[in-house]
């Protein structure tokens, strides 16, 4: 018999939402405690605040879903910002050919990352763990003491410029989201990723040349990275070795709570994007209401696991689901 | 009486190491920090008006306001050191002397170089339409953006630990700090004394970035017209576990180093537990920078040779006295730099000789701090 209480339904319809009901409820309660939380100005603000993240976890949620993790990212910001800065400022460059340039650096970054993975058949964890050290010790080296700033203004307008009254970092996350999707569903690249993610060992018995992909998903990252660099220094108008520390922690945090697995094989791009928004909201809610410094660590800290927690509880709801409905077919095929 | 105390530290300070030192040129005080002003286009006299002004107690509040001020407050990071927090207090009870009624949203960022987390609450603030911004950048370069956007909202903005305005920069109400190239010339200076102008040292460094360059440089302003030899510097994040491993490996390659300049106080202090599990403390000279409670402490045990010691609360007193005058409508007499007094501090000097100090520099946060000795 199928269940239809109102709770089951209700149950199923948060379910189906899925990270974008923790959203709902995060703005909502953000709404209601912060009078000031609805103005142009503010979301602006926090659309601005999570583009970063959001270039960032799409790229994430290929390496993680399949079966990898990036600790590295946020040295490869740094490095390719400053490197990127040294061609502006100190060799002249044209800003549009310094830009290419940054990322397809930042895709070179992402190959020695893939190949050193696959070539020396070590762990992701251990080599991007490295390379975070590498990579930010390379900035350090490139521009120790530094701060590039005072870009041209045409390299400024990426940062401060609203199209349609969108900033244009959120633009261009949107965007990229979309194509991340598309590549994600509609591509062998992102079925070979969760095939890859999910049985490392069956996808290599029905021939998918796990190594290439695996390479393919770091240069990916890299890539985003050197989007990355560009939108954060821009928006900066400064850039410095030290800088971009921690968003590894912040962007896999933000791809988990989308509902991404941690252990490879299943992913959710939207909801990578939903999990940096919903981190951009929780941080510009507690500044708004002026939580004290050490309780905010606290508070957000709580809110993660909350987040994955209902996350979790989701996963299984769905699962339920599509056990009952197999079930329910099983009935009606043998009556 | 305490500007005499003051006076008399500085001035003997002074003339040892002048009679000391004699092939070193140190401008004196004064004529030093006129010299800055001056160039900063600041007028000195103004600037000594507010100085005075703030170590009397505040005057009464001349206007009458509807609703309280809110006034928004970021930092980068409470853990460096007691000195924002020091700031904070003395920026909360001078507000209080006065009679302003006020309340705070205080921001700090999980990191002290996280640019991008700081201007993100800028933003916040400038949302929340707070009526002051008290701004302590991680950095000011990487802050001008937020610091544009702060002056576009028409949101009056001091900036704390920085005394020198960046470039094109006239619409902050308010720059305040201890001048730290200058902090780090007399740390050089004490240096140079200590060791008689010639020997082994080494520098342990806070993080590479502005702040840092201009303790460290202004010391090697004075080291390197001596004799004195930097073996070795390093970067430590002002960290203290980070620096008393750097120490640890420092003296195993230069066991014969007789000097370790250190940047902030964690720093300091972990190169002096370190020397002290070598037992080496009393061959290696520490200084610090800031004269904070710790240090204090650490020089009167004989742990620390030296640091240059900052009347913090003169740093928050004076933010304290501008959004006053702001309010009053006399922001024009208001400097657009502030410039805190400081001393070297050293060992040789009694725990009487210490609290004097302290007295003046903690009197509005030792209600909630103590006096720190």
């Amino acid at each position: 018999m199928n269940d239809t209480t109102p709770a089951k339904s209700v149950q199923k319809l948060i379910a189906r939402l899925g990270p974008g009901f923790v959203l709902i409820v995060v703005i909502l309660v953000a709404a209601f405690m912060v009078p000031r939380f609805f103005t142009t100005l503010n979301l602006i603000n926090v659309l601005y605040q999570s583009s970063i993240y959001i270039v960032l976890a799409v790229g994430m949620t290929f390496v993680i879903t399949g079966g990898g993790i990036d600790l590295s990212i946020g040295s490869q910001v740094a490095l390719i910002s400053v490197v990127m800065s040294g061609f502006i400022h100190a060799w002249g460059w044209p800003v549009g050919l310094a830009m290419v340039v940054a990322i397809f650096f930042g895709m070179g970054l992402g190959a020695v990352n893939g190949f050193v993975i696959t070539g020396l058949r070590m762990p992701d964890f251990i080599v991007t763990l490295a390379a975070m050290e590498t990579f930010r010790g390379f900035a350090l080296v490139h521009s120790a003491g530094k701060i590039w700033f005072d870009f041209p203004s045409s390299f400024r307008y990426i940062g401060i410029t609203r199209w349609a009254g969108l900033p244009i970092p959120t633009i261009v996350a949107l965007i990229l989201a979309a194509i991340g999707y598309y590549i994600y569903h509609k591509t062998h690249f992102g079925r070979y990723t969760i095939a890859v993610g999910g049985n490392r060992t069956a996808a290599i018995y029905c021939g998918i040349p796990v190594s290439r992909y695996k390479v393919f998903q770091y240069v990916l990252m890299g890539g985003l990275c050197g989007l990355a660099a560009i939108l954060i220094t821009s928006r900066l108008d400064s850039s410095q070795a030290t800088m971009a520390q921690g968003y590894e922690i912040h962007t896999i945090a933000a791809v988990i709570m989308g509902g991404t697995s941690l252990f490879g094989g299943s992913g959710n791009v939207v909801g990578s994007v939903v999990g940096a928004l919903i981190l951009g909201i929780i941080a510009n809610t507690m500044v708004l209401l002026g939580v004290d410094y050490f309780w905010r660590l606290v508070v957000t800290g709580l809110l993660i696991v909350l987040a994955v927690g209902l996350n979790q509880w989701r996963e299984n709801v769905m699962r339920e689901a599509s056990l009952e409905a197999v079930k329910e077919t099983a009935k009606e095929s043998t009556s | 009486m305490k500007k005499f105390i003051v006076g008399i530290v500085t001035l003997a300070f002074f003339m040892v190491a002048l009679t000391a030192a004699g092939a070193f040129e140190l401008m004196d005080p004064d004529e030093y920090k006129a010299q800055v002003l001056a160039d900063l286009g600041v007028s000195f006299e103004l600037h000594e008006e507010i100085s005075q002004a703030i170590a009397e107690p505040a005057q009464p509040f001349a206007v009458e306001l509807d609703e309280p001020v809110v006034i928004g407050f970021a930092t980068p990071s409470f853990d460096i050191s007691d000195a924002w927090e020091r700031w904070y207090w003395s920026i909360y009870y001078r507000l209080e002397e006065a009679g302003i009624p006020f309340t705070m949203n205080i921001q700090a960022t999980s990191r002290h170089d996280a640019h991008d987390e700081q201007l993100a609450q800028v933003e916040s603030l400038i949302a929340a339409e707070v009526d002051f911004i008290i701004l302590g950048p991680t950095e000011l370069d990487a802050q001008r953006v937020a610091i544009r956007k702060v002056h576009e909202a028409g949101i009056p903005i001091m900036i704390l630990n920085f005394s020198r305005p960046f470039e094109g920069d006239e619409e902050t109400l308010l720059y305040t700090a201890f001048d730290h190239e200058y902090g780090g010339y007399l740390s050089g200076m004490h240096i140079a004394e200590t060791l008689g102008g010639e020997g082994k040292m080494a520098g342990l460094r806070m993080i590479p970035g502005t702040l840092d360059n201009q303790r460290f440089g202004g010391a090697m302003a004075v080291i390197e017209q001596t004799d004195i030899e930097v073996v070795y510097e390093t970067y430590a994040e002002a960290d203290r576990q980070m620096a008393y491993e750097a120490t640890i490996d420092i003296m195993t390659a230069h066991p014969d180093l007789e000097a370790i300049y250190a940047t902030s106080t964690a720093m300091a202090l972990g190169a002096a537990s370190a020397l002290e599990t070598l037992g080496l403390i009393d061959q290696v000279a520490v200084y610090g920078f800031g004269g904070t409670v710790d240090e204090i402490d650490a020089m009167l045990r004989g742990r620390m040779v030296g640091s240059v010691f900052r009347f913090q609360d003169d740093a928050g007193a004076v933010v304290g006295e501008a959004i006053q005058r702001y309010l009053e409508g006399r922001a024009d007499e208001v400097p657009m730099s502030f410039m805190g007094d400081m001393v070297m501090a050293d060992s040789s000097m009694t725990e009487e000789q210490f609290r004097e100090l302290a007295e003046r520099a903690h009197r509005y946060s030792q209600v909630e701090m103590g006096l720190g000795l």
